[in-house]
């Protein structure tokens, strides 16, 4: 019996670039979804104690969303792209 | 603004007061803050003295320190297979320039996350009460407070090579209220901070403040 003459199962759509890239995908969600939450987190904390550092903190969080959604995105297109 | 130990507790003349005066004026980014100035908590009342802010000792953050090295030695070895396969020019500037700034905001996040949870985990002794802030992960804090006159018993504990060699450690307070136990995790001084706790009980049992 010759197995060659056998139908082979396509698995284009499952290769090795196309699951890393998913995979990605989900990562860069999730963190940019920590991100978020992480902000919302130090408005809370810097409204319990109210410390002169509280300002920096809070303008430091925000600047890492901003840089975790820009930084996700840039990311994401090289990545998809390649 | 220098600072200015209340009068109340200057005159009770308590050996807490020397022993914490190295640490005034101490910016508020320390583990260990005396009379801090420009600093409350919610609650707070208006005559209320905040004596004492403290937090875990940096070393005991080493271990994410190694993560992120760990981090960066990954990205680096991930950096040189890619360089190493056999791709299109194209595809190989992508997916470095794609893996260098997804580690570069992992790398990121750890740092700021790990410094987001030493700031506000946080131990507030005032004249009044003790509070204990615990940033316990990314969705969850907790806040206790108990009054300086519930509690009944303070130790402290120094464990592993760490805390031996850094000098930090563990204070737990037992207080009569319904959170039984409280415990200020791996911070610097522990003896100055039961003796603060216990010289405080003893004034606020003799009614000087």
């Amino acid at each position: 019996m010759d197995f060659n003459l056998w139908p082979q199962p396509n698995i284009d759509f499952l290769n090795l670039a196309w699951i890393l890239k998913v995979l990605f995908f989900v990562l860069i969600f999730g963190y940019v979804f920590f991100a978020f939450l992480l902000t919302f987190r130090v408005r809370i904390l810097a409204d319990t104690v109210h410390t002169s550092f509280n300002k920096v903190v809070r303008v430091a969080s925000v600047l890492h969303l901003i840089i975790a959604l820009i930084g996700g995105i840039l990311a994401l297109a090289i990545i998809l792209m390649a | 603004m220098p600072t200015k130990v209340p009068k109340k507790i200057l005159a009770a003349n308590k050996s807490f007061v020397q022993r914490i005066a190295d640490s005034f004026d101490k910016s508020p980014v320390t583990s260990f803050v005396a009379f801090p100035q420009q600093t409350s908590f919610d609650g707070q009342d208006k005559d209320e003295n905040i004596i004492l802010i403290i937090r875990q000792h940096p070393a005991v953050y080493i271990p994410q320190f190694f993560l992120v090295l760990a981090l960066i030695v990954v990205a680096i070895v991930f950096n040189v297979a890619l360089s190493n396969l056999d791709l299109v020019v194209g595809t190989r500037i992508a997916l470095t320039a794609g893996l260098g700034i997804f580690f570069f905001l992992i790398v990121l996040a750890v740092i700021f996350y790990t410094f987001i949870k030493w700031f506000y985990t946080v131990n507030i002794v005032t004249d009044e009460r003790i509070v204990d802030l615990d940033f316990k992960n990314i969705l969850a804090h907790e806040y206790s407070e108990a009054q300086i006159e519930k509690i009944e018993d303070v130790t402290h504990r120094v464990n592993g090579f760490l805390g031996l060699l850094f000098d930090f450690g563990t204070v737990t307070i037992q207080t009569a209220g319904t959170k039984p136990e409280f415990e200020f995790d791996n911070v610097p001084r522990p003896r100055d901070v039961q003796d603060t706790l216990l010289d405080l009980l003893e004034m606020k049992q003799k009614g000087q403040i």
